[in-house]
């Protein structure tokens, strides 16, 4: 139903930031439909891309590559694709400007090139699935079974339970993971989340994979020592986080930080939000943090941030989020850090961006090249052809899906886009992020450290 | 002690908006005896409206403000008045709590489709809100911070708030408790058609009273936007502030605006003292338990709300003389239709859904029919617990995520899917008795948001829970394959759904005509009748609510299989209201009620989302999320047309079309035995003529005075609905002198002076006062000009102090000392609530403020009914020095002696009909008897 109003259910800046800050801290990790490895595993040891990679792959075992011929929404030498995406919540706020353009203007953009392999591609529309799962699904049903589409770029829908239909009819998706049909491992082998996995759970018994990118790239732009910083991780009231926040604090001292603080005081989703934020900025302060890093969503961060300075704490403040729409607030959030995981920001400018945004303006489109939402579905789309550029032999869905996991390494995109790997990017996280901070004097966001990979996974016992 | 005492000073400034908003509750309590659910999105619309014209448009500020809080707010209130609440007085609970719920719904969503249309096809500046978490307010912005201590700062819009906070309750308490206007608003809200006869026009305290409650919502928000984190443009958090709200508001049981006031200071306070203290640090091992569980420690107002409601307990018992039912049927249109005529259109309507379910719909529309049906059992829930219960409850939602939940854990952990039905089956039904188990003491409001409270707890904690939800991935559920049968398919679930509804539709019907369901009649009617006719008052109730729970989860479960999944957020409360409401719109006494709107809530947003076409005709639809919930807004409207539902409605509509269609004159079955019609200015000479007595004398003959009459009728018809009850009256009454009236029960004695004071219009016939028609004046109005009616289930206002009481007729502080003077019983209960008087005091309480300002025509219907002897009397002394100082009386009796003695004229009346008036010096005693035994005998 439409009415759909739960806070979790409305993926706005608000929910995705939450859950991607979560999940930027706790890769996916596979399905076990094949046993798991009983390898002894070092946990809480720091393992760089490929390492994890490796291990990732051990203990999912390699993917059963689907079988069949299928070639719904090839046409002679034209390929139909569509896109399912959160254009806007239930309540009609449009959170992901430029979701369906950024696909689009990419694919035009092949087109204009000539093709790939000869063929070109016809972009049958985008629709919006409104963060509720029956919409999404109507879509996705509509896209496959009316429209008849290749594959859909971008699949973006936060609130959707189409994974088993999608894997069952073999239809390949691409586009941000912040839906949980991304996670699997051989039942979802048609899934590729550009920002690989993204908050799955439950999926390496027992233990979750985290990255210390965060920290980590704080500690580069800001070329503190670890030694030097004690930190405090301040979490919303519901499992993810709190296990979220837990293991932050295990990979900070881990570092050689102190993490004197690590709880879940804000309310979570369908509690009350607190009138008042001073108890839990005096509690941080108590602490003696000097580094407040919160994973909570950003409307709670603004009162957060307000609380603390008001309090009198001079220290630094990390998030996880950083649209470029929130430049005009930066004075409420100045000086605060801002990581954005997963991919760049645009106040790095590049020849990447520059493209992006020729591309966009190409199809007449007015989004922000360096959205979110533009993004991820512009890398989805880069993804998607940079793997059909690979298929040898008949062009079938299976075909397509093949070349990516039987191990494909797909380059970040410039400045904009973090890379990934696959098949361990449907379990792994990204190391992948940018650093910036919020000036309120210029009433800007400034840059730090442009795109680059920082920091390491980590395996820990799930909490 | 430093951080206890900033932690309470800070806190308690944050909860001024609470306070503003249990305010403007306690207001809709005091003034429309509603509780408005939708408080919270008024107050988000202000802020969303005032956000777009200052930010987005870029006014001032104070414009802005005076635009949205003094135009817009006010506007609105006195539109939903209109269209909505002035036609509710009095339809019910659920009828009320579904228009305010329409508020909930649809405001928001008109302010956001305003101005997405006036962006879209004007091109006015408004802007996208999604970021939009740091709204300037009227004060300056950013905030200035006033460091009061070391550790306590306070921010110049949290002082705006909490002064304005002040103001408000200090200009309502006092316009409430101290202004005539507020006396008569309160006296409105008890007794609505009373406070009609004492001359107030309820169409204007209505008015007034919704004006002031959106405006203070209005002002709410706009003071509560600056707040971010707790308010910002995020509509949810002020409904859910409004939630913390209400339990300040029932802690000043929705009364006493002080209270109120200070109780969501101390919300605020008691929310910090939680965050701070309630940690292992403080409370132990305990206090580490309560932090480790998520949402337990701030959903502590939650705890105090059904606290607060289990020890507050607002409705009061108050004895109020005279019958009183509590819920009368409703009437039922179709009575006269044979059995197949009126099963026929639902047997047509059935099988023509299932041939579409099974051979013409595509897969989305047949997975559409599949839910609607599922949900069709969900909705019957209602039909139990508010249809048949007469008790709205906000928990559906709650028993269907608990029953999904639970049969997800269960196939998840390999139960086989039969087994798991029947976990959430009863797991749903024991949260059903768990949530009877507060309502059992309580009533009413009080009783709805006790399920609204548990609702919220369950939300906030229990679906917070990982292992129960399975996470945010939630639990996979599908229909199993049995055998040959595979349920997966969606046609054999058409049909195995179908024959489902139809099973727990015969269930739920036959409910109402069983052991328990005539025992819930009974309590619904007189709850103390019930309990003194040996009904188990607790056990019905929790019966019902199990049931009811238990429907709500054999749905729920269905519902999830048709879905695919059960999470722990796929139902939030909100839904639950929006359920509710959409089965009442529909009607929530009947299944068939329940059973269209489920169909409908899935089919409607499809077919708004993608259009429909039929043929070459077709729309569309369109993207925009908020055309449903206008929708829904116009149902609502509906709905204060026709209470009862719109299935109701068409009922209604094929009976008038049937009575239309039948030949005249057969109208009235009552009056099926009596000649035709009679000429005017000529009583009935009838049966009442008595062999052998003196002949009848025309109206006013006998006795005549000199002078034209004070009060005429001429042929007055009027009735209720399609019951005549007076058929042609004619009487003159003249000015000073006693006129008793007798007639048995049914003769036409109350509706005779409900017609003469205006509360019941005239079919036909007029009316005439000092020679001037006032037929169509309405009863306030002929009340000044000074026909009163003393009713018969005694004219005071029982939740008014004996002083207000007589406030309302005596203004002037001298008449009402003399009123003291001469009963000094009242004098001694001056502050006492009149309705804690005894019927003797009360019935002197009725009458004396008459006796110090007299009207021309005082009518009193039954004065002597159920008081002894000794204080009969001291009403008929008053009644006497009334007569004394010039009112013209008219006495109504059924049987009393006494009056007798005070009359000039007495007169019978006898099925509808005056049947003779003659002095009284010229009575026949046998005419006499007749009239005490019912007229129609002759002796």
């Amino acid at each position: 139903m439409i009415f759909l109003r739960s806070r979790r259910a409305r993926a706005g800046l608000a929910g995705v930031a939450a859950l991607v800050a979560a999940a930027t801290f706790a890769s996916c990790s596979s399905t076990t439909d094949n046993g798991t490895s009983s390898a002894p595993v070092d946990l809480g040891k720091p393992m760089d891309a490929a390492a994890a990679s490796k291990l990732a792959i051990e203990k999912a075992g390699p993917i059963q590559f689907a079988t069949g011929s299928t070639v719904r929404g090839v046409n002679g030498k034209v390929i139909t694709i569509g896109g399912v995406a959160d254009v806007k919540d239930s309540t009609g706020i449009e959170n992901f400007p430029g979701v369906c353009d950024g696909a689009k203007a990419r694919f035009e953009r092949a087109n204009r090139e000539g093709g790939v392999n000869g063929y070109t591609f016809s972009y049958a529309g985008c629709t919006d699935s409104g963060g509720d799962p029956t919409k999404s699904k109507d879509a996705v049903t509509e896209m496959v079974e009316d429209k008849k589409v290749f594959g859909l770029v971008p699949f973006s829908a936060s609130v959707s339970t189409v994974g088993d239909y999608l894997n069952d009819e073999h239809v390949p998706y691409f586009g941000w993971g912040i839906s949980t049909d991304y996670c699997g491992w051989n039942n979802r082998q048609f899934g590729f989340s550009i920002t690989q996995s993204v908050a799955c759970t439950a999926v390496l018994p027992g233990q979750t994979f985290y990255s210390s990118a965060g920290l980590e790239s704080y500690l580069a732009g800001t070329g503190k020592k670890p030694a030097d910083v004690s930190a405090a991780f301040v979490g919303l009231g519901a499992a993810a986080s709190e296990n979220s926040v837990k293991s932050f604090a295990k990979m900070a001292v881990g570092l050689g930080m102190k993490a004197p603080y690590a709880k879940s005081p804000i309310p979570g989703p369908g509690a009350p939000p607190l009138s008042d934020y001073t108890p839990i900025a005096r509690d941080i302060i108590a602490s003696g943090a000097n580094l407040v890093a919160s994973t909570t969503t950003p409307a709670t961060i603004f009162p957060l941030v307000a609380a603390l300075r008001s309090s009198g704490y001079t220290g630094d403040i990390l998030i996880y989020f950083a649209d470029p729409r929130l430049a005009p607030l930066a004075d409420q959030l100045d000086k605060v850090y801002a990581m954005t995981p997963n991919f760049g920001s645009d106040v790095f400018p590049s020849a990447t961006f520059k493209q992006i945004d020729a591309d966009l303006k190409a199809v007449g489109s007015q989004a922000d090249a360096g959205a979110s939402g533009t993004l991820t579905s512009y890398g989805a789309a880069d993804l998607f052809l940079k793997a059909f550029a690979k298929i040898s032999g008949p062009v079938t869905t299976e075909a397509l899906v093949k070349v990516l996991n039987s191990g494909f390494d797909y380059p970040a995109l410039g400045n904009a886009m973090c890379g990934s790997t696959w098949p361990a990017g449907r379990v792994l996280g990204n190391d992948c992020a940018a650093l910036v901070k919020f000036d309120g004097a210029k009433k800007a966001i400034v840059p730090i450290k442009d795109l680059q990979t920082f920091g390491h996974e980590y395996l820990f016992a799930a909490a | 002690m430093d951080k206890f005492f900033s932690l309470v000073l800070s806190g308690g400034v944050s909860g001024a908006v609470y306070s503003l908003l249990a305010i403007g509750l306690v207001l809709n309590y005091q003034t429309a005896r509603i509780f408005n659910f939708g408080h919270g999105a008024t107050a988000f619309s202000a802020a969303f409206l005032f956000y777009q014209l200052n930010t987005g448009l870029g006014w001032s500020k104070w414009a802005a403000l005076v635009v949205t809080v003094f135009l817009f707010a006010p506007l609105a209130g006195l539109l939903w008045d209109r269209l909505v609440f002035r036609r509710l007085a009095g339809a019910g609970e659920a009828a009320a709590t579904v228009a305010s719920v329409g508020i909930l719904i649809t405001m928001p969503a008109l302010v956001q489709w305003f101005c997405d249309v006036l962006r879209g096809t004007f091109g006015v500046g408004f802007v996208d809100t999604s970021t939009a978490y740091v709204v300037p307010g009227i004060g300056p912005n950013p905030p200035r911070n006033f460091r009061v201590t070391s550790g306590l700062v306070i921010s110049s819009n949290q002082l705006i708030a909490l002064v304005v906070a002040l103001v408000a309750f200090l200009g309502l308490w006092l316009l409430l408790r101290f202004t005539a206007l507020g006396l008569r608003m309160r006296a409105a809200v008890d007794k609505p058609e009373l406070v009609r006869l004492r001359g107030t026009n309820t169409n204007t305290t209505s008015g007034v009273a919704w004006v002031l409650s959106f405006f203070l919502a209005g002002l709410a928000g706009v003071l509560a936007a600056p707040l971010p984190g707790t308010f910002g443009l995020t509509g949810d958090n002020y409904t859910l502030a409004l939630f913390v709200a209400a339990t300040a508001a029932v802690i000043a049981g929705l009364r006493s605006f002080p209270v109120a006031f200070l109780a969501g200071l101390l919300i605020g306070a008691a929310r910090n003292l939680a965050e701070g203290y309630v940690s292992g640090q403080y409370l132990g091992p305990v206090g580490s338990w309560i932090e480790g569980v998520y949402g337990l420690r701030s959903s502590l107002p939650y705890w105090v709300l059904i606290v607060a409601l289990v020890v507050v307990g607002m409705e009061r018992r108050r004895r109020v003389a005279g019958t009183s039912s509590e819920a009368t049927p409703p009437p039922d249109y179709l009575a006269d239709l044979p059995r197949w005529r009126r099963h026929l259109p639902w047997v047509v309507a059935g099988a023509l859904l299932l041939i579409y379910g099974l051979f013409l719909a595509d897969s989305t529309w047949r997975t559409i029919v599949l839910s609607g049906l599922a949900l069709a059992i969900v909705f019957m829930s209602f039909t139990v617990v508010t249809g048949l219960g007469g008790m709205v409850s906000l928990a559906q939602s709650t028993f269907v995520t608990v029953a999904a939940l639970s049969a997800g854990w269960a196939v998840g952990h390999g139960w086989p899917f039969l087994l798991a039905l029947l976990l959430g089956v009863v797991a749903a039904t024991a949260i059903g008795v768990v949530v009877a188990l507060p309502a059992l003491r309580l009533g009413g409001v009080a009783l709805t948001l006790a399920t609204l409270a548990l609702a919220l707890l369950g939300f906030s904690v229990l679906f917070n829970i990982a292992g129960f939800t399975n996470g945010t991935e939630g639990w996979r559920l599908a229909f199993p394959a049995v055998g040959s049968l595979d349920f997966a398919d969606d046609r054999v679930m058409v049909v195995v759904l179908f024959v489902l509804v139809l099973a727990v539709a015969g269930i739920v019907g036959n409910l109402e005509r069983s052991a328990a369901g005539r025992a819930m009649a009974a309590v619904r009617s007189s709850a103390p009748g019930a309990a003194a006719s040996g009904v188990p008052l607790g056990l019905t109730k929790l019966t019902i609510f199990g049931v009811s729970a238990a429907l709500a989860g054999f749905g729920g479960v269905l519902l999830a299989c048709v879905q695919g999944t059960a999470r722990g957020f796929s139902w939030p409360p909100i839904m639950g209201f929006l359920w509710l409401a959409t089965v009442v719109i529909f009607g929530v006494r009947r299944p068939q009620g329940a059973i269209v709107a489920g169909l409908v809530s899935v089919a409607l947003p499809r077919v708004i989302s993608h259009g429909l076409h039929l043929g070459s005709v077709g729309w569309s639809g369109t993207s925009s999320p908020v055309v449903a919930q206008i929708l829904f807004g116009l149902g609502a409207i509906g709905l204060a047309q026709q209470p009862e539902g719109t299935l109701a409605s068409v009922s209604a509509l094929r009976h008038r079309r049937r009575l239309a269609a039948r030949p005249a004159g057969v109208t009235d079955t009552a009056t099926a035995v009596m000649p035709g019609t009679l000429p005017l200015g000529v009583t009935s000479p009838a049966l009442a003529a008595p062999a052998g007595g003196p002949a009848s004398a025309p109206a006013g003959s006998s006795a005549s005075p000199a002078g034209s009459p004070l009060l005429e009728l001429r042929g007055v018809r009027a009735g209720y609905g399609e019951v005549e009850v007076l058929h042609g009256l004619d009487l003159a009454v003249a000015p000073g002198g006693v006129l008793t009236l007798l007639g048995a029960n049914g003769a036409g004695k109350s509706t005779l002076c409900r017609t003469v004071a205006g509360l019941t219009s005239c079919g036909a016939g007029r009316v005439l006062f000092r020679g001037e028609d006032v037929t169509a004046a309405p009863a306030h109005e002929r009340s000044r000009m000074g026909i009163v009616l003393v009713p018969e289930s005694r004219g005071i206002f029982p939740s008014l102090t004996v002083e207000e009481n007589l406030q309302l007729w005596l203004r002037d502080q001298a008449l009402r000392d003399g009123v003291y003077d001469r009963f000094p019983n009242l004098a001694a209960r001056r502050g006492v609530e009149a309705g804690n008087l005894s019927g003797g005091e009360q019935q002197m309480l009725s009458l004396a403020p008459f006796i110090a300002r007299p009207p021309a025509l005082l009518l009193a219907d039954e004065p002597t009914l159920g008081l002894s002897v000794k204080v009969a009397g001291e009403v008929l002394a008053a009644l006497r020095v009334l007569r004394d100082e010039g009112t013209t009386l008219i006495l109504v009796e059924e049987k009393a002696q006494e009056v007798l003695t005070l009359a000039d004229q007495v007169g019978a009346l006898s099925l509808g009909r005056l049947q003779w008036l003659r002095a009284a010096a010229d009575l026949d005693p046998d005419e006499l008897t007749s009239a005490y035994l019912g007229g129609a005998a002759t002796v």
